[in-house]
């Protein structure tokens, strides 16, 4: 039987004193899925992965997130409580440190570690999954190519070892070359059971890595279906992956 | 001979105004705090070293982390009480002008009311005394004063590039947001960062106080000079902020040689005026919002 990660029942949130931006969002995750989030601009996709880090705080509704220690319900709690849970989130705008180093970017990603040696031991770990970086250690994250700093987002992400990793448009601003790139990490970290739940305006190829396919419209969900099924869809064909009806 | 007396002495003084700086540009940096009540914690160490000579005798330079503690504890209550409830606030900075200047008043007030406008002094022995090497005459207050600042930048310094509290503070500079993201408790920090800030103004008080007469409204004197330090070093930047004290003191005490001693004020503010028109960010100054 498969192990559900991560339970989101009947959240609604919103910016500041605004209105509702998603409205009882209902959404499970599955250990080693990746599930991808498509819809148009606007549609609240973003909003879902900020209510469950608690960048902004859910009105209503439960984030239960099967951690190390148990079930807990995120719901209301602070984000850096929640990233030391294991789980872990990419926002958009990539959220390095461009004036620290490289190695420093990653002494923080292990912040939440208090274990000295275990810190050691996992950069040395993540370092031997992305070579490059151990010959820029030393250099500021913000003057490396952007596909170097794609390798550092991914070794931060994993180095903690989450359960769950929140990602927000991985392919926005990036090379074609680059987005593959970043879809194989995604796909190689998901295939260590490592669950995954992505928000991508490039619906086509968030689909074509992922499991399972979500669509939103208006701040709710529409339907949702295997990632294949929803790549044929013919509703989906015609409204976001700009086929014609013939 | 006199030049590079002159040049000596500059970089001395010019080295306590940087320690007086750093907390003030370290505090803006974190939290984006314009912190124009830095000075009177500066003051508060001075007093407090200043009483600890008077009464119980304790040397100003041992008394330093003592006065650190005040003016940390002090930080903290003020902190607590007065900046953490709007801290992220979109406006903060521009609140913080209004906050901190009150603050300012209400402890510029209350020393008034217990010490009144009289000037003091601290004088530990080595305040009159001096070294002479060779004809160059070096009085003990300044070169002493200058290297115990010069040592606890760099102890400062250390502690920011290399600890893991250091780095995170530094993140945390650069992003609240992506800071928290990591896990880093933003709030502690922030009130760490601040408490940090106002403990190096307590030390800078300490030295301070048997390098210039004080008196409690001598705070409205040197916020000036040190705000203008911080932008000429670009805000948050503490290098830039002791480079920029460096150079300027030993220009002002040029200009008070060579000219008159009561042009040597205007440098700062030259250089500040010049500095806005040609680089607004500061030497080292980081994009800002």
């Amino acid at each position: 039987m498969t192990e559900c990660m991560l339970k989101i029942e009947n959240v609604v949130a919103g910016y500041g004193y605004g209105p509702d931006i998603i409205k009882n969002i209902n959404l499970e995750l599955n250990k080693g899925d990746i599930k991808c989030i498509i819809g148009p601009n606007g549609a609240g996709k973003s909003t879902v992965l900020k209510a469950i880090a608690g960048i902004i705080k859910p009105r209503n509704g439960s984030v239960v997130f099967n951690s190390d220690n148990g079930e807990i319900n995120l719901s209301g709690m602070e984000t850096y409580k929640i990233m030391k849970t294991g789980l872990c989130f990419i926002p958009q705008d990539r959220s390095l440190f461009g004036t620290l180093t490289v190695s420093e970017n990653l002494t923080m990603a292990g912040y939440t570690l208090n274990d000295k040696h275990e810190l050691k031991i996992r950069t040395e770990e993540v370092l031997e999954t992305f070579p490059r970086l151990k010959e820029r250690l030393s250099q500021y994250a913000g003057t490396m190519s952007g596909g170097e700093q794609q390798q550092l987002i991914f070794a931060r992400a994993i180095i903690l070892k989450p359960r769950v990793i929140l990602i927000d448009e991985p392919s926005l601003g990036l090379a074609p070359a680059i987005v593959e790139q970043a879809f194989q990490h995604i796909e190689n970290i998901a295939s260590q059971g490592v669950s995954i739940l992505l928000v991508e305006q490039n619906a086509r190829r968030g689909l074509s890595s992922s499991n399972y396919g979500t669509v939103m419209d208006l701040g709710e969900i529409v339907f949702e279906k295997e990632a294949n099924e929803v790549l044929n869809d013919d509703r989906i064909q015609e409204l976001y992956l700009g086929k014609r009806k013939k | 001979m006199f030049i590079i007396q002159t040049i000596i002495l500059g970089l001395c003084l010019g080295f306590v105004y940087a320690l007086m700086a750093t907390g003030l540009t370290l505090i803006f940096g974190v939290m984006r705090i314009v912190n124009l009540a830095h000075p009177i914690f500066i003051l508060v160490g001075a007093f407090v070293a200043y009483y600890l000579f008077v009464l119980y005798g304790i040397d100003p330079i041992i008394a330093i982390p003592l006065c650190a503690a005040v003016t940390a504890l002090l930080g903290a209550i003020t902190y607590k009480l007065v900046f953490e409830k709007d801290a992220g606030a979109q406006t903060y900075s521009e609140m913080t002008v209004l906050l901190t200047f009150g603050t300012a008043m209400v402890l510029d007030g209350t020393l008034s009311y217990f010490f009144k406008n009289t000037q003091r002094i601290t004088s530990p022995p080595y305040a009159t005394d001096a070294i002479f090497l060779g004809e160059l005459f070096l009085p003990t207050a300044q070169l002493y004063s200058g290297l115990i600042s010069v040592g606890l930048i760099i102890a400062l310094g250390l502690f920011l590039k290399f600890s893991k509290l250091g780095i995170a503070i530094r993140a945390t500079s650069l992003s609240r947001v992506n800071a928290e993201l990591v896990g880093i408790d933003v709030k502690f920090v922030c009130l760490f960062s601040f408490i940090l800030g106002c403990a190096l103004a307590g030390a800078a008080g300490s030295l301070v106080s048997f390098v210039f007469s004080f008196f409690p409204a001598k705070h409205w004197e040197w916020i000036a000079i040190l705000m203008s330090l911080v932008v000429l070093g670009g805000m948050g930047s503490i290098l830039g902020v002791v480079i920029s004290a460096a150079i300027l003191t030993v220009i002002a005490s040029l200009v008070g040689a060579f000219i008159a001693p009561a042009w040597s004020t205007l440098v700062f503010f030259v250089a500040l005026f010049l500095m806005l028109l040609i680089k607004p960010h500061g030497m080292f100054g980081k994009y800002l919002e």
